[in-house]
């Protein structure tokens, strides 16, 4: 009876004997008495405690301290020194351990002996055996003359983790244009790619924990989410904070704390934002400088000009340099004269009244022969967060920030552009048209959504909208707007992200400390290459950027042309795609069964469901017809029971690899190996990497560009010979990568050896400028910074133990804001010139402005304008747009109405009545991450079984009350959830969770089916631009469980099959299996 | 002295982060919970409001470690003690497993262990605090609501937290046993 106390006493005695920190040793108590009886025996051996990044969640990089006894992890908890995440571990953190331990964790490679969604009847077989078949199989398909080579396999990863890297950088290596992340079409790649669009890749990531005058988060609760501040910066932020916003249809964990809590219909945010806009143009309270020097506002439209397309290139990221044609009405040089510059664009300069020019690839205005850059000694200063103590606040402090003031045009340039007006310019035909700035078709545009107007369409208050803009814009640079996922699941992605990147930007609040300062660039972060992209590889793409419009979505389902189908801004998207490489989910689960233009016929995961994007009863049959699948999991989640070969994944406290802030935050350090990999699990992305890939067949056939081959920082291309060519992942002859050296002939590297790619690269040397990783430029340090310099992955490690968290703000350009005043936006004008100095240099800057085609923050948006939305469903015609008063079309940002809403116009009044209910969905858990810990005990106890908010009122009305089951159905599909009466949420509104499925049901489902969301979702209801599927803003109805409604008069969900009912409190027996235990404790039960 | 935790409602998120960190600590049975977090409302905020015109807060409930606790007044065998640092503690060793503790506690946080067959609780995690550390609830709290301290030392944090936070300082119902733990409400109406 007293084993608990016994142990807690002689722990507590060794803790005291063994001289730890206080807060180490007794935490070992829990796992004490899960250890088994040889460990318990062996009590007295050594305790480590290792500093090392959390990966417990998909996209946090807090860093932690991980204690280990005996070799057994036994706690984790935050590193309190860390500036990023203020010493933040939650509960998924801090439960790692039951996940790492958990008893199903996938151990040994499997194959499957039964056909496809029966029991899988999974045998155990060698890793030699499951690569043997599975190199046969994947080029079976590969070598089909059916198919179009590896654009025949879809690659599927989940969130970004330690196992992501490696579909990331097979893909470009062997040319397979499906990769398809789990997330990314509906999770960044839309935030990513219209910020790349406008601005620059990846803006919504706000340096938040610089702690901004004004707190704003739009659709996300931070506060219990995945984010790099999420947890405990954000609560400091917002109560650091002098004003605060909450944007989200319901009552939120932290929203309700908020001054502005703005509870809007679902999928009405793109009109919101327009509102707020509208109310800032009214009352003049934008930034008038900031729109005249930076962003495309003063650029004049010319309504009948008939644009003559022409290339544009993002020079931005590597590798490749996937063009773009561009067709604008804005006025060039090209249109005013022959012969002209389409790269000048003309404003009307109020002080001479008269056309100048800006160049947006040189960055330079007319009469301008080098770049304006401020003067540190006086446009600079160095920022602090409200909330650091003022004992902390000088230049060296991780979280100090070196902000600059803008000093205006250059007073020689005699410059003010219009931002309204009607002007008469005389085009290279001869004749006199009209030409009107930007800004003022813009304003126009927005015009449509008064206070009122705005109001009445998103459910809210017009004062509401009024104050809250006002606050908002009460000075330039309050600070960033924290936008998230649920704005990219409305049927208008690329227009509502880009919408409120534009409110942020009108009142500088874009690229500034505590602004939407986005992650560091790949171009310059070159760890980041290590993960997502193969640095020393001429990828299939950038030899032959086209093989990337065959992925789906891009390809033309009738004709087979790459990049002329639905969503051609897909290849482009995935080049700035950063974390999110997507596909279009629903055009490829269309293809895998149609078989058009060509067939998908296999698929290769690296953990990833079917769950997520698009609707998952319509992807999983689509899986099933695979004619062969390889999958990398840890667990025996549902898609990858549908795998033909299965091998077994490290958990992440088992992996190493280099961690970077996604944010603006600027957090850097190691995840250290913490233990070994249990029984036969292998790091996911590297054995694919230098295990899988290797074993494939020399498949590829292009040819390859001959600049490319002649180029000496490609070496790989020496070897890569046209016709039958494959590019290995390092190349053989290292003499031009000089710190590839150390490495030998090695073409494809071990773990290790990749690791201490990643940290040499930093290293000041000889190539690409003189810095590969870290280049030079101001901050609060100097103009300098303060490179890290690491000889190995170890030494890296090592160093970390001591010293803790970096900030890479210490570094340049890292370190400071307002990025394209100084020209570190933008890559140098030669760079992928083969013939210039500039040639891949990334070590000095480029060009001032913004990596868009106009070199401006584009109110005006060029490559939308170029790329028209779609306007069609199911193949029909279709009109969504609203307040659109203009033939400017996608230019200027557009509200859609959902497709399913009680508003629609494209759905009949009978669908409107039967499901009354506008559904939202995807609330955070702090708990669960997506689908996952759900097999976790402390996690799943404390939330056994899904929720849906419902007001009381609705609920009264349908007869249900708190906990009952209940059918949520729309018209594609319908599920079961218990009811949570909430009266902060909207009557007409329900809030469903996402990502159910039970582990504890059997094989092949796991009961995906019975309660997920995504069974309801309208695949074909998508965003025009990036065909983000619609996961929230539809119709449902909802209706009580009974026995009479329910398969088998069962209402609490079970298998069909077997009768096994889920889990539905903390104390089933079935949750007590889960606990990480020895075998005899194990039989004992 | 009264070693007590006193919450901030205003920054619990509900994350649980404290919830799950008190089960890796101190490991009771699956089911029990030494720590809960319960949503309260939401509520109008005055009578008749309807939505969007509502409030709600969350509140961290565990043993509340009371002044004059009445698990101790019924404990047949003197297995539940208040002791010098102004806890209530279970000695498991006297513990006969009746439950009239788990009866008399007004707030639902003693649970049977039915493996050991002893009442368990919240301990304020007392293998921590007596080598000088905070209780893990406290050290996992994202939102940095939990406070732990003496409030019986006036120049303790958590003492003049307290005395600071005047009307805004509101206590679990009080049906004789005084509970010590301590909650800090600004913003919304105490609805207990």
């Amino acid at each position: 009876m007293a084993k608990d106390n016994i142990s807690r006493r002689t722990f507590s005695k060794l803790g005291v004997a063994a001289g730890l920190a206080t807060v180490l040793a007794p935490g070992s108590l829990a796992t004490l008495k899960e250890a088994s009886a040889e460990e318990l025996a062996a009590d007295t051996g050594e305790v480590k405690r290792i500093r090392s990044h959390c990966r417990a969640c998909g996209k946090m990089e807090c860093p932690i301290w991980v204690t280990v006894k005996n070799g057994r992890v036994i706690k984790i908890e935050g590193d309190n020194t860390a500036f990023s995440s203020h010493g933040n571990c939650c509960s998924k953190g801090r439960n790692a351990m039951q996940a790492l331990y958990h008893p199903d964790r996938l151990k040994y490679p499997m194959k499957r002996t039964n056909p496809k969604g029966e029991e899988p009847g999974w045998v155990r077989i060698s890793w030699d055996e499951a690569l043997e078949i599975s190199v046969e199989e994947i080029n079976k398909i590969i070598d089909d003359p059916e198919c179009n080579g590896w654009h025949s396999i879809k690659v599927l990863h989940g969130t970004g983790r330690t196992t992501t890297y490696g579909v990331e950088s097979f893909t470009p290596v062997v040319g397979a244009s499906n990769q398809g992340s789990t997330a990314g079409q509906v999770c960044k790649g839309p935030r990513i790619a219209t910020g790349a669009m406008i601005a620059f890749a990846s803006p919504h990531w706000v340096a938040s924990n610089d702690g901004a005058k004004c707190f704003f988060q739009w659709g996300t609760n931070q506060e219990v989410s995945n984010y790099d501040s999420a947890g405990k910066v954000i609560t400091e932020v917002k109560f650091g904070s002098e004003v605060s916003i909450c944007v989200g249809p319901r009552l939120q964990n932290l929203g309700k704390e908020c001054d502005y809590q703005l509870h809007l219909r679902p999928g009405t945010d793109d009109a919101l934002a327009q509102g707020l806009m509208n109310v800032i143009v009214e009352n003049k309270t934008y930034d008038e400088m900031f729109i005249k020097r930076w962003s495309n506002g003063p650029f004049l439209v010319v309504d009948d000009l008939e644009p003559e397309p022409f290339e544009w290139i993002n020079k931005y990221e590597m590798p490749g340099a996937y063009a773009l044609t561009i067709k604008t009405r804005l006025l060039k040089q090209s249109d005013v004269v022959e012969g002209g510059d389409p790269n000048k664009y003309a404003v009307w300069n109020n002080n001479t009244n008269s056309i100048t020019y800006w160049d947006s690839p040189s960055g330079l205005w007319e009469g301008e022969t080098a770049p304006a850059y401020p003067n540190p000694e006086t446009d600079c200063e160095v920022y602090y967060p409200r909330y650091l103590e003022e004992s902390r606040r000088v230049p060296s402090d991780p979280l100090a920030g070196l902000h600059t003031n803008d000093p205006g045009f250059p007073e020689f340039l005699n410059l003010d552009p219009a931002l309204e007006g009607e002007f008469t310019v005389t085009l290279k035909d001869g004749k006199e048209h009209k030409a009107v700035p930007v800004w003022q078709r813009f304003c126009e545009r927005i015009s449509y959504w008064t206070p009122e107007k705005t109001a009445e369409h998103c459910w809210l208050d017009a004062d509401l909208i009024r104050e809250t803009a006002l606050a908002y814009s009460k000075e330039p640079g309050m600070g960033g707007i924290m936008y998230n996922l649920p704005i990219e699941h409305t049927g208008n992605a690329a227009d509502t992200c880009r919408t409120i990147l534009c409110l942020s930007g009108i009142t500088n609040n874009v690229d500034t400390f505590g602004g939407n300062r986005g992650s560091d660039l790949l171009y310059f972060l070159y760890n980041t290459y290590f993960q997502y992209h193969t640095p020393f590889v001429t990828s299939v793409f950038e030899a032959d950027p086209i093989q990337a419009g065959y992925a789906a979505g891009a390809v033309n389902v009738e004709t087979g042309e790459p990049s002329q189908g639905r969503f051609p801004l897909i290849p482009w998207s995935n080049q700035v795609g950063n974390a999110a490489i997507i596909h279009d989910q629903t055009s490829c689960t269309d293809q895998i069964m149609t078989g058009k233009p060509f067939p998908i016929k296999g698929m290769i995961s690296c953990t990833g469901n079917h769950f997520h994007s698009g609707n998952a009863t319509a992807n999983w049959e689509a899986f099933k017809t695979f004619q062969f699948y390889l999958g990398w999991e840890l667990w025996w989640a549902p898609t990858i029971e549908l795998a033909d070969v299965v091998l077994p994944a490290n958990h992440f406290l088992e992996n190493q690899c280099v961690r970077a802030s996604q944010n603006g935050e600027g957090g850097f350090g190691p995840m250290v190996k913490i233990v070994e990999p249990q029984a036969e699990c292998k790091w996911d992305s590297m054995s694919l990497i230098n295990i899988f890939t290797p074993k494939m067949k020399k498949k590829y056939t292009i040819e390859f560009n001959p600049a490319l081959l002649a180029n000496p920082i490609v070496p790989t291309m020496e070897s890569a010979t046209p016709g039958d060519s494959y590019v290995p992942w390092w190349p053989k002859d290292k003499t031009n990568v000089p710190f590839l050296g150390q490495f030998g002939e090695t073409e494809w590297p071990t773990d290790e050896q990749a690791l201490d790619m990643s940290v040499i690269t930093m290293k000041p040397m000889d190539f690409m400028g003189g810095h590969v990783m870290q280049a030079g430029g101001p901050t609060e340090l100097g103009m300098e910074g303060a490179p890290l310099v690491f000889d190995s992955y170890q030494d890296f490690c090592d160093t970390y133990q001591e010293h803790g968290q970096w900030s890479l703000k210490k570094m340049s350009p890292f370190g400071y804001y307002k990025r394209y005043m100084w020209g570190w936006l933008r890559a140098p004008q030669g760079y992928y010139d083969p013939t210039s100095e500039d040639y891949r240099v990334t070590g000095k800057p480029g060009p001032l402005g913004f990596p868009t085609p106009t070199g401006k923050f584009e109110l005006w948006s060029t490559i939308l304008e170029s790329y028209p939305a779609q306007t069609t469903y199911q193949g029909e015609q279709i009109e969504r747009e609203i307040g659109r008063n203009d033939d400017y079309l996608e230019a200027l940002p557009t509200v859609r109405e959902p497709y399913e809403s009680p508003y629609s116009t494209i759905i009949p009044d009978d669908v409107k009545a039967e499901y009354p209910l506008v559904l939202t969905s995807g609330r955070r858990n702090p708990l669960f991450f997506h689908s996952e810990n759900r097999q976790q005990p402390f996690n799943r106890e404390i939330y056994p079984v899904p929720h849906f908010q419902i007001h009381p009122d609705t609920a009264a009305e349908l007869g249900i009350e708190q906990g009952d089951w209940c059918w949520i159905e729309s018209r594609r599909g319908k599920i079961r959830q218990t009811a949570d009466l909430f009266c902060g949420i909207d009557p007409r509104v329900i809030e469903a969770d996402h990502g159910w499925w039970y582990p504890e049901l059997p094989a092949p489902k796991h009961g995906w089916d019975l309660s997920n969301i995504n069974c309801l979702v309208d695949q074909y209801a998508q965003d025009p631009v990036l065909g983000a599927s619609s996961l929230r803003a539809y119709l449902v109805k909802v209706y009580k469980a009974t026995p009479d409604n329910c398969p088998g008069g069962h209402v609490v969900p079970r298998d069909e099959d077997t009768g096994i009912e889920i889990i539905t409190s903390g104390d089933d027996p079935r949750m007590k299996e889960w606990l990480p235990m020895s075998d005899a404790e194990r039989e004992a039960l | 002295m009264q070693y007590a935790i006193v919450t901030e409602c205003n920054k619990c998120v509900s994350c649980f982060a404290c919830s799950v960190a008190c089960k890796v600590e101190n490991n009771p049975p699956l089911g029990n919970h030494w720590t809960k977090i319960l949503r309260v409302g939401p509520y109008p905020i005055n009578e008749g409001d309807v939505f969007p015109n509502v409030e709600m807060y969350f509140l961290p409930v565990k043993c509340q470690h009371c002044r004059q606790p009445e698990c101790v007044s019924v404990c047949p065998t003197g297995a539940s003690q208040k002791t010098e640092d102004g806890t209530v503690q279970i000695n498991k060793e006297m513990c006969i497993g009746c439950q009239f503790c788990v009866m008399a506690c007004p707030y639902g946080v003693r649970y049977l262990n039915v493996e050991q067959k002893v009442v368990e609780k919240c301990t304020m995690c007392q293998q921590l605090i007596v080598a000088g550390g905070q209780p893990e609830c406290v050290s996992a709290c994202t939102g940095s609501a939990l406070h732990f301290g003496d409030l019986d030392d006036p120049s303790s944090e958590v003492s003049q937290m307290v005395a600071a936070a005047g009307e805004k300082v509101h206590h679990l119902p009080d049906v004789g046993n005084d509970p010590a733990s301590v909650y800090i409400l600004d913003k919304q109406k105490w609805r207990l």
